[in-house]
């Protein structure tokens, strides 16, 4: 143990300190003093990353792989999107988590807008048939309002509900085949909405106001990715 | 992908997670034997190095050994919380036995570490079991080998170092 303690005046360098890290038998209190040196230390960090490596090297031979739960792929997506302070943050995930109150919201902006026009009834149909991810796009300016996107996990299709009754913003999606702008949202009561099936897996997805600017914005995320 | 996600955009986080998200999250399970813990402890572990700016840094190498060191070094530490209340002889035990139920996902890569892995001495190679396959801790490995543990150390770095250089032979085409 001297030889860590050593390295909280930097006398030291890791030494074997930087293997027993990378092979995750120190105890916290140990790695915290290498994290700290290495945070100083180039040489440090290259010899870490050394031993990193080799121990990576080990897991990609001998770990079994495994896919991910798609939950786990909405808390993710979740706690990127979030843009409060990191005490906060947790508690919005924790409270996300079975996301009672998320679907709620999205199903009664989704509800009240489909009794509005009988094509909406398709839309219904292949949402209420489907399994879907959803996420809050993330406001890059103070005007944006509170928009999400639900979106088929399999790519197919996605929509967009803004809620508000005066949006003039126009939707712009990416994916692999390039970008594309979709034009203006068709504003409904109190919603603006678009359903889109002719864009194969988007990778993201902004909204753009009168004047141009990017006004919010989401990642959408595929399991298996 | 990586600059973003040292400056702790969304796009870093969903980025890495697009990236690295299976390896990571076969880590964890793998360690702690159960999805819901696994899940806690990549999203928590990811979360926190996100919002940590400037945690990782280039010197350090590649992303993902950073992240799937940091991923494994969460879920130990879990493990190891939540093991207190187990007997430590009979979680070795089970820790032991486990070692030889790990399948090996790529066969050449399998059968070149396993032949590094054969080729150290035989007190290296048992520290690096124990170590790596047993997820002990360098005192737990002193303790179960009943050698001091400055020894266990040096066994344990220098194992990790052949094996670092074996692959890197293998890497650059040696046979």
């Amino acid at each position: 143990m001297s030889a860590v303690n050593d390295l909280r005046d930097g006398s030291q360098h890791l030494g074997e300190f930087a293997e027993l890290y990378a092979l995750g038998v120190l105890e916290p209190q140990e790695r915290a003093q290498v994290e700290a040196h290495v945070a100083d230390c180039a040489d440090c960090a290259r010899a870490l990353g050394a031993a990193e490596a080799t121990v990576a090297a080990l897991d990609d031979a001998f770990v079994p792989q495994c896919e991910p739960p798609e939950r786990l792929d909405a808390r993710i997506a979740a706690a990127a999107q979030a843009v409060v302070p990191l005490a906060a943050r947790r508690s919005v995930r924790r409270a996300a988590l079975p996301a009672p109150s998320f679907y709620a919201t999205a199903a009664a902006l989704l509800l009240a807008d489909t009794r509005q026009a009988a094509h909406d009834s398709a839309v219904l149909a292949t949402i209420a048939t489907a399994h879907f991810n959803h996420i809050t796009l993330t406001a890059r300016e103070s005007s944006a309002p509170v928009s999400k996107v639900l979106y088929a996990r399999d790519g197919a299709w996605f929509y967009l509900v803004v809620d508000s009754a005066t949006c003039d913003c126009r939707a712009v999606v990416r994916s692999a085949a390039g970008e594309r702008d979709l034009g203006k949202l068709e504003v409904r009561g109190s919603t603006a909405t678009l359903f889109v099936r002719d864009v194969p897996r988007p990778t993201s997805l902004e909204l753009v106001d009168a004047s141009g600017r990017v006004i919010s914005g989401a990642t959408l995320v595929y399991s298996g990715q | 992908m990586v600059a973003d996600f040292r400056a702790g955009k969304s796009s870093g986080l969903e980025g890495v997670y697009r990236a690295y998200g299976r390896p990571l999250y076969s880590v964890a399970r793998a360690v702690l034997g159960n999805d819901e813990d696994a899940q806690d402890c990549v999203h928590d572990a990811l979360v926190r190095l996100w919002q940590r700016s400037g945690s990782y840094r280039p010197e350090r190498g590649s992303l993902r050994s950073y992240l799937l060191v940091s991923v494994r070094n969460e879920a130990l530490t879990r493990k190891r919380n939540a093991a207190r209340h187990v007997h430590i002889e009979e979680r070795a035990a089970r820790d032991e036995q486990l070692e030889y139920e790990i399948e090996v996902n790529d066969p050449v890569e399998r059968a070149s570490l396993r032949r590094a892995v054969a080729a150290l001495p035989a007190e290296q190679r048992a520290a690096l079991e124990l170590a790596y396959f047993g997820h002990l801790t360098h005192m737990q490995v002193a303790e179960r080998l009943g050698v001091p543990l400055g020894t266990t150390k040096s066994r344990l770095a220098l194992a990790l170092r052949k094996l670092n250089a074996a692959l890197t032979q293998r890497g650059a085409g040696a046979p």
